[in-house]
């Protein structure tokens, strides 16, 4: 037990260091160690000891959290934010509410934002109490999302300079990979050319290059100084693609065959 | 004595006896009368007779009424029956008074209006007969019924040797301390019952079993302690499916995804809901409590067209007449739903009137989505806050804003063929011309609206307007409620019952005498059908 508070703060103290290798085997060697605690047992008896040592295997997740941040890796973070749920939700009336806990529920919270899982969000949203949603880690991916779904990208691009903590620019950045297909997606449609300043702006792609490429990976057309998006001139329906002959039988036979049944 | 909570035992040992499984369910079903007529003198008669004092089980249920059961205790339920008889004797002696004076007034224009009246006296008259004998409790001999029943005064003499039985009055005993807010006593007493109830493996007791589990449950969330009982549920449940015990699944199911969804752990559920069947043969109450919870889930997860769809078919399937805290709080939470998928609720929704108070605030809401404006949305979801959280719909509301953004812009987009962005901006209150373009950008891709931008010129043209009527879309909408119809239709054959074919090999007397047996029964089932259960919700 003792082990493992020594543990925690090493951990704490390479992971402000940013040395993420020693982090990282401090971490698995104190995961080793948490699975010898009474209390990781399943049906364990929830003794004073036992709440204090779910308080330190609390601590131990939370910098895994940060850990995995720095590390830019969301798998493993999911994996750790499944083993604090329980600790943050389950237990809440055994153990002291922990001061990290909003900053690594925002985080997931943007996780699942940035990773487009939308109605996971919405089941966590509905897990918090009121006041947690007030807190500005929560509130600020909450308002994300809100504007995610409006389409006020400019707005979420604006808020990258006011991130309530350093760790939501990983996140931050991985949704605007996000939204930037999705704003393609949408200029593609509602557009039929666009001249190429704005598109660089509505993109965010500062880079000549890199636009022309994003372009030609969209199939879309370079003129000049526009983009052309290809959407521009429907087809024209011919009368055999128009009306599903094969779905129109199909039903009629159904029916055919229903009425059959019933008289 | 003769009470109806005597006859029901009585009727239920009866049917225990020619293991008459569905007349067992029935009795169970209807239970509900009994639990509101019943009083304390005559439910201690009763336990003291059929059970005993010296039996165990027997001495458990009698000190449970002696200490918990209030003297002179009435239902609710019961005083508001006979308020109800009161205000019928009232209009049956206005209805005459009425019939009278108007044959007073005489001749030939009044007649009419004397038969109409006549009729109605009759009609309300009758119906107070028909009451009072449905509260035959202390009228001796008043009506026929009471009468036959009095001339075989029912002698419980099984004394609890059956399970049944003895499952029965613990189920009544649980029900009325429930019923007289003891939660403490009745979960104290249903989790000592459900420890031995749990292992039998009787069909006979299914039903009362899973009802109180019911009860059970519902005194723990009474306590908030819900989450305490959660794994004993799903045990039960396990065990319901290994018996094969229907009734007992769906409503273990229905209480386990209600004390889900009670702690907001949708996820949770949602894997419940799909690792599970919900059995075929159910009572539709339960169904409906079953679609309820799935629409709710459903709905969290922004599946929308699939939590509609449950939502109203929930509705469908509760009862009509009962059960209005159910329907409300379906009602409302269909509101919110179909206004997300962007539909606006017809304007009757709101005006049936056992729930017309209820649906107010969403009555505003609607309003203000349908207007497409922002600040009255804004100002309805400040004002009724508070009783939104209540409902537990808060978030799902917080989740309408866009869409009244949508609708906005829907509208602007079909009033002009062409408009700059920044008035659309001014119109939407939206914040800069930027954001605004976007948001059409984003429209557009989602199909809300049909439009191409031009951004050098800073305009939205609307893009014509295609015939519906020329496209597959009036057949494939048809082709969706033919399939519902033809759906109903087949389900309505599968559910009607075939002869069992066994019944062949029956010799002529078994059969005559069993036949004997079910009438009788099915004379003590009469007078109980039309009471079904809504107390279920």
């Amino acid at each position: 037990m003792e082990e493992i508070v020594h543990g925690v703060e090493a951990l704490r103290a390479a992971i402000d260091k940013e040395d993420v290798t020693t982090a990282q085997a401090a971490l698995n060697a104190l995961k080793l160690k948490m699975i010898s605690l009474a209390s990781a047992m399943p049906r364990a008896q929830m003794t004073a000891e036992a709440a204090r040592e779910l308080s330190v295997v609390r601590q131990v997740y939370e910098e895994a959290i940060r850990l995995n941040v720095l590390q830019q890796d969301s798998a493993a973070f999911e994996r750790h934010m499944a083993h604090l749920k329980p600790l943050y939700f389950e237990y809440a009336s055994v153990l002291e509410p922990s001061p990290q806990m909003t900053l690594v529920i925002g985080l997931n919270l943007m996780r699942l934002l940035a990773q487009n899982r939308i109605a996971e969000f919405h089941t966590e949203i509905e897990l918090l109490p009121e006041d947690v949603k007030q807190d500005p880690f929560v509130h600020y991916a909450m308002s994300v999302e809100q504007n995610l779904m409006v389409g006020s990208y400019t707005r979420i691009i604006a808020t990258r300079s006011a991130v309530p903590d350093s760790s939501f620019v990983f996140f931050l950045d991985m949704l605007l990979k996000t939204i930037r297909d999705d704003l393609a997606e949408c200029i593609e449609k509602a557009y039929q050319s666009l001249d190429l300043p704005f598109a660089k702006q509505v993109l965010m792609i500062p880079q000549d290059d890199d636009m022309i490429a994003y372009c030609q990976a969209h199939g879309w057309t370079l003129d000049g100084n526009r983009v052309i998006f290809d959407s521009g001139e429907r087809p024209a329906v011919s009368l055999e693609t128009s009306v599903p002959t094969i779905e129109i039988m199909k039903r009629s036979i159904a029916y055919a065959k229903e009425l059959e049944r019933i008289v | 004595m003769d009470s109806s909570l005597r006859r029901q035992v009585h009727a239920l040992e009866k049917a225990v006896g020619v293991r008459d499984l569905r007349g067992v369910a029935r009795l169970v079903r209807h239970h509900n009368r009994v639990r509101i007529e019943v009083t304390k003198p005559q439910l201690l008669d009763v336990l003291r007779e059929a059970l005993g004092e010296a039996a165990p089980d027997g001495k458990v249920l009698i000190d449970a009424v002696v200490r918990y059961m209030p003297d002179g205790w009435e239902h609710p339920l019961m005083t508001k029956r006979l308020l109800q008889l009161k205000e019928e004797e009232e209009a049956a002696a206005a209805a005459t008074a009425r019939a009278a004076a108007a044959e007073k007034d005489g001749a030939d224009a009044g007649d009419m209006e004397v038969t109409k009246a006549e009729e109605e006296g009759e009609a309300a008259a009758g119906k107070t007969q028909a009451g009072a004998e449905g509260s035959a409790r202390d009228m001796p001999a008043g009506s026929a019924r009471a009468e036959t029943a009095a001339s075989e005064v029912p002698t419980l003499h099984a004394s609890g040797q059956l399970p049944e039985i003895v499952a029965y009055l613990q189920l009544v005993v649980i029900v009325l301390l429930v019923d007289a807010k003891q939660y403490e006593a009745a979960s104290q007493i249903s989790s000592g019952i459900l420890t031995h109830l749990i292992d039998t493996n009787v069909r006979s007791l299914d039903e009362i079993r899973s009802r109180i589990f019911f009860y059970h449950a519902r005194a723990y969330e009474m306590l908030s302690r819900s989450k305490l009982i959660r794994s004993q549920l799903l045990e039960a449940y396990r065990a319901a499916v290994l018996q094969r015990d229907h009734s007992g699944q769906a409503m273990l199911l229905n209480l386990l995804l209600r004390s889900y969804l009670e702690a907001n752990l949708h996820d949770q559920a949602d894997k419940l809901v799909s690792q599970t069947h919900f059995p075929e043969t159910r009572s539709n109450n339960q169904l409906a409590r079953h679609l309820y919870y799935l629409g709710r889930i459903r709905a969290v997860q922004l599946d929308y067209s699939e939590a509609l769809r449950c939502l109203q078919e929930a509705l469908r399937k509760a009862p009509q007449s009962a059960a209005i805290g159910f329907r409300t709080a379906v009602q409302k939470m269909l509101v919110i739903v179909s206004l997300l998928t962007g539909e606006i609720p017809d304007r009757d929704v709101f005006r049936e009137a056992s729930m017309r108070r209820a649906l107010v605030p969403y009555l505003e809401l609607t309003r203000a989505v349908r207007a497409g404006s922002l600040d009255e949305f804004q100002l309805v979801v400040q004002a009724r806050g508070a009783l939104f959280m209540r409902d537990g719909l808060s978030n799902l509301i917080t989740r309408l804003r866009q869409n009244v953004i949508k609708t906005g812009l829907r509208k602007i987009n079909l009033c002009y063929s062409k408009i700059s962005i920044s008035d659309i901006c001014t119109r939407l209150r939206l914040e800069s011309s930027e954001d605004a373009e976007l948001i059409i950008a984003k429209a557009v891709r989602d199909g809300v609206i049909d439009a191409t931008i031009d951004h050098t010129a800073g305009v939205v043209s609307s893009n014509e307007l295609l015939d519906v009527y020329t496209t597959i879309e009036p057949s494939n909408a048809f082709h969706k409620r033919i399939a519902f119809c033809l759906k109903i239709h087949n389900d309505a054959v599968r559910a009607m019952r075939f002869p069992d074919p066994f019944e062949d090999a029956e010799s002529a007397e078994a059969r005559q005498k069993r036949l004997k047996e079910e009438q009788e029964l099915a004379f003590t089932f009469a007078e109980d059908d039309d009471d079904d259960d809504d107390d279920e919700f």
